[in-house]
């Protein structure tokens, strides 16, 4: 008796969405997704679905690589940018014969970078004026400068509209932001409305449909880095390199933590908007950092003296930052992998 | 006409022993003059009289015609060309007896000389090597011959004609008489002391009358150095004094403070006993404090006070200045250096009245330790230098005491990105004009830097370091001049974090050790006034934190009790003692 192979199926489709403040970490993520990917730690792939992306990943891994810098602040974006994260995942199929057996599935996630400005994210009104180019602009400098930052309404819905259509949202929660500026609630809140009024209906319970990832970045910065290690939640033997690691239980009460550092601060609002708007069930934080803890090349080992990756310089022309040693990112694989195998429907 | 002894009827000279008279006349023999000899002796007696006359004429240098009545005879052509001939007289030049006459002069003997002159006879005093600069010395005193010899002629060409020996008519012992007793009574009439060295001079080699003058002065001085010389005498004198060996030392007059601020005015050596001219010395000093904008006295004085000269100059701050001077002459000195001085024409007295009798300073050296932050914005960075440019200045020119400066600038940890470990520059301690060089050669300010921290604890550490290696050699001073904190020794969740410095140095580390190495004068100048919380800057800074824009090099100096705020002024130099 023979079996019948599986059945030759188109691989899924799913599609996530990057979302986050201005200068949370949007662009770097994505450039140290491609460097995770190619440093091999996991099955899964990632490529432009069409050349403009392509490119695009290509001189962004290459900035962050070799040149040591992060993407520039104000750059003008390709439109219709586009990725591809494929890999395989087991799915459970009951076979015709009522049996059930474990299959590898190809899948393949969208991930779209409408890398919308800041200012929309919080309906700021002055920035919903008519757009002069059909290109998404990339502009994250929020508020500053009101006078070029113009950008089209219907810009705001297609952010909108993309998220609704998206399976999985990744979060880019920016602590070191929120020192200073404590306005990540604003963000969200604004998009999460939205969200509502446009998908709540397609929700099974009271909570909006998507999987969220909350993705902490900046894990070297000392404002996220020293308050983890001083409260115990970083471990530091699980990696060869003793790179700290927050393990994924952890992960969502250390956001808290950092969340209800400063009562005033607008994260609290944040931390509690999102356990009323996402489902708990559908909701994992995730301690990640694109460029990854400082590695002594002398030593080649972590120092918990020198975990920030990143130089802060200043001149005439303004603040930059530049990457100290090599990029290892940490948690930009893991949050994707696993919305792609959370939001696919069960067999 | 007086008869009363018998003379020489050719010269007139009162006949002695002698056959002969000293005019070459024979005064007697052993046989008398018969009847028939007696034309003959007369035509020679004549004869050797007009000749005397005539050549008494010549010497006196008299016009013909004017003289002519005064001759006894009426000479002829030939008798006049005849006397030039014989008039010639031996000469003794003046110079080489006078410099003998110097040679044997004790300290504090006089020389007077005594010179012989056509119309008067001069007495100058000289002392050896005498110190009051200029020409010949001014003690001079002239007699005429009428005052020593009434008898003679008033008329100058008459008196002239005379004391070449054209004495018919006057009283030739007379004369003798009264010339011996000048001579004798030289010392009491001009108040010379007993023990002077006595130099005569016959300024007409020849004449009857000067050479009968020396004649007696040889005799009532045995000692007397005479020369025949018609020429001038002061430049012989002059030229004579500036080879003589000094017989006091020189010295520039320097300025020393004492520990509690007394100065105390003291010639460093010059020229010492016995140099002679030509010679040339150099003293270093150092421009006095608050000499920046004040001229310093070069004073030359003797060992025993007197000033023998004084300029007035303009003296560099900081360095030690050499002053050159060459001995013209015994109280003459030229000064070759510094250039641009300007005789000063003050007493001694005026010039000493200036100096105060204390100024307020430390006594004890100190070595200030100065630290910069080279990076940062262009204008910080820039005044930043230029602070600690005025400050060596003002040091240079206002320190009493020996300082030690030790400037260190420190650029940037990562720079572009990269961990750069060799970030200090310039010059452990040295001059206040090495660490102007120093400052001068540091690297120039980068166009990006680190945004809160820079590598100052690399700079601490040099300074720990060093000040470990070799104890101080008075007090420490530390004054560092940045805009950022140093880099952290680790990574901390500090409202402006920074990196940790890739050596891993620790500044509070550092910090600690400039108590144990004595640095307890701390100053911190800040671009910006730091916040609260900034603690590198309470040690740093632990006797002043000033803000850059409001700090002056001479505010820095009075909190670091090094300079007056009210400088006294010190118009001479200080000894360079760096230079022993
Ligand atoms: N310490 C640290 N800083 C990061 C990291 N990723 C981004 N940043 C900083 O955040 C800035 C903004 O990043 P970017 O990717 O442009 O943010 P976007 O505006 O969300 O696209 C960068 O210029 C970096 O200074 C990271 O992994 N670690
Ligand atoms: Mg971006
Ligand atoms: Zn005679
Ligand atoms: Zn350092």
């Amino acid at each position: 008796m023979t079996f019948p192979g599986p059945e030759p199926r188109a691989p899924f489709q799913g599609r996530i969405g990057l979302w986050g403040a201005p200068q949370s970490g949007k662009t770097t993520f994505l450039a140290a997704l491609r460097v995770a990917v190619d440093q091999g730690e996991s099955d899964w792939w990632l490529h432009g679905s069409n050349d403009a992306s392509t490119d695009f990943l290509t001189d962004m891994t290459h900035q962050l690589i070799t040149l040591r810098q992060f993407p520039a602040a104000t750059l003008n974006l390709p439109p219709n940018l586009q990725w591809v994260f494929r890999g395989e995942r087991e799915v459970r199929r009951r076979t015709r014969f009522g049996l059930t057996r474990t299959e590898r599935e190809v899948t393949a996630i969208m991930l779209d970078l409408l890398d919308a400005p800041g200012g929309m994210y919080r309906g700021d009104s002055r920035r919903s004026n008519a757009a002069p180019s059909g290109r998404v602009q990339f502009h994250d400098d929020d508020g500053a400068d009101a006078g070029d930052g113009r950008k089209d309404l219907s810009e705001e819905e297609r952010l909108i509209d993309h998220l609704v259509s998206c399976d999985g949202l990744i979060y880019l929660f920016d602590p070191t932001r929120e020192r200073s500026r404590r306005d990540s609630y604003d963000y969200f809140q604004r998009t999460v409305m939205q969200l509502a009024q446009r998908a709540a209906g397609r929700s099974r319970d009271r909570f909006l449909p998507h999987h969220l990832a909350v993705c902490i970045t900046k894990f070297d910065h000392p404002y996220v880095y020293e308050p983890a290690h001083r409260l115990g939640y970083a471990d530091n033997t699980t990696k060869d390199e003793g790179f700290p690691t927050v393990p994924d239980a952890l992960a969502a009460e250390l956001f808290s933590v950092l969340c209800a550092s400063d009562v005033q601060n607008s994260a609290v609002l944040l931390d509690k908007g999102i356990r009323t708007s996402f489902s708990p069930d559908r909701t994992r934080y995730f301690m990640t950092s694109a460029v990854g803890f400082y590695l002594d090349p002398k030593v080649r080992r972590f120092q918990p003296a020198q975990p920030w990756n990143v130089v802060e310089e200043t001149g005439p022309e303004g603040d930059t930052t530049r990457i100290l040693g090599g990029v290892h990112p940490i948690n930009v694989i893991e949050p994707l992998v696993w919305l792609a195998t959370a939001t696919l429907p069960r067999s | 006409m007086r008869t009363g002894s018998p003379a020489c009827p050719v010269c007139r000279l009162p006949i002695g022993r002698h056959e002969r008279c000293a005019c070459g006349w024979t005064l007697r023999t052993s046989w008398t003059v018969g009847e028939g000899n007696r034309s003959a002796f007369a035509a020679e007696l004549a004869s050797a009289q007009l000749s005397h006359d005539v050549r008494a004429a010549v010497r006196a240098g008299c016009d013909r015609d004017t003289i002519a009545p005064l001759l006894r005879g009426e000479p002829t052509r030939a008798d006049w060309d005849q006397a030039e001939e014989h008039v010639a007289a031996r000469t003794e030049p003046l110079q080489p007896v006078l410099t003998t006459a110097f040679a044997s002069l004790a300290a504090g003997q006089v020389l007077a000389l005594v010179e012989i002159g056509p119309q008067d006879i001069t007495i100058t005093r000289a002392a050896a090597a005498d110190p009051d600069p200029g020409g010949p010395p001014a003690e001079r005193r002239s007699q005429p011959w009428r005052e020593v010899l009434p008898m003679l002629a008033a008329d100058a060409e008459h008196l002239r004609y005379q004391l070449a020996g054209g004495l018919v008519g006057v009283d030739r012992a007379e004369i003798s008489v009264r010339l011996a007793g000048w001579a004798e009574g030289l010392l009491a009439a001009f108040e010379l002391p007993g023990d002077s060295v006595l130099v005569a001079v016959n300024r007409r080699p020849g004449w009857t009358l000067p050479v009968e003058l020396i004649d007696h002065l040889r005799r009532c001085h045995p000692r007397l150095r005479a020369a025949a010389d018609a020429g001038e005498v002061a430049p012989v004198l002059t030229r004579v004094l500036a080879e003589q060996p000094l017989h006091t030392s020189y010295g520039l007059l320097t300025a020393e403070v004492g520990r509690d601020g007394t100065i105390r005015l003291a010639p460093r050596p010059l020229f010492a006993q016995g140099d002679r001219a030509r010679k040339t010395a150099t003293v270093t000093v150092r421009c006095p404090p608050g000499g920046t904008h004040n001229d310093s006295v070069l004073a030359v004085v003797t060992g025993t006070r007197r000033l023998v000269g004084a300029w007035s100059v303009r003296l560099r701050p900081g360095v030690p200045v050499p002053v050159q001077a060459e001995l013209a002459a015994p109280g003459l000195v030229r000064l070759i250096s510094p250039a641009g001085a300007r005789p000063d024409r003050r007493s001694l007295a005026q010039l000493e009245a200036l100096a105060p009798e204390r100024i307020d300073v430390r006594s004890s050296p100190v070595e200030i330790i100065c630290l910069v932050e080279l990076n940062g914005p262009q204008d910080a960075a820039r005044r930043r230098r230029k602070l600690l440019a005025e400050l060596f200045d003002l040091l240079a020119a206002e320190l009493t005491v020996p300082a030690g400066i030790a400037l260190l600038g420190y650029a940037d940890h990562y720079a572009a990105g990269a961990a750069d470990e060799h970030v200090v520059h310039g010059r452990w301690l040295g001059s206040p004009a090495e660490a102007q060089e120093a400052l001068d050669a540091l690297p120039d300010a980068a166009s990006r830097w680190n945004r809160n921290a820079a590598p100052l604890e690399d700079a601490l550490q040099e300074v720990a370091r060093r000040c470990t290696q070799r104890p101080a050699r008075g007090s420490r001073i530390l004054v560092v001049v940045a805009g950022r904190p140093p880099h952290p020794a680790a990574v901390a969740d500090v409202p402006r974090p920074a990196q940790r410095c890739p050596l891993g140095w620790d500044w509070t580390m550092y910090a600690r050790r400039l108590d144990t190495v004595g640095i307890g004068v701390r100053l911190a100048v800040l671009d910006e006034p730091p916040g609260p919380q900034e603690n590198p800057w309470r040690t740093l800074g632990l006797r002043v934190v000033a803000p850059l824009g409001a700090a002056t090099a001479s505010k820095l100096g009075e909190a670091m009790a090094l300079v007056s705020p009210n400088p006294v002024r010190l118009p001479f130099p200080l000894a360079d003692s760096s230079q022993e």
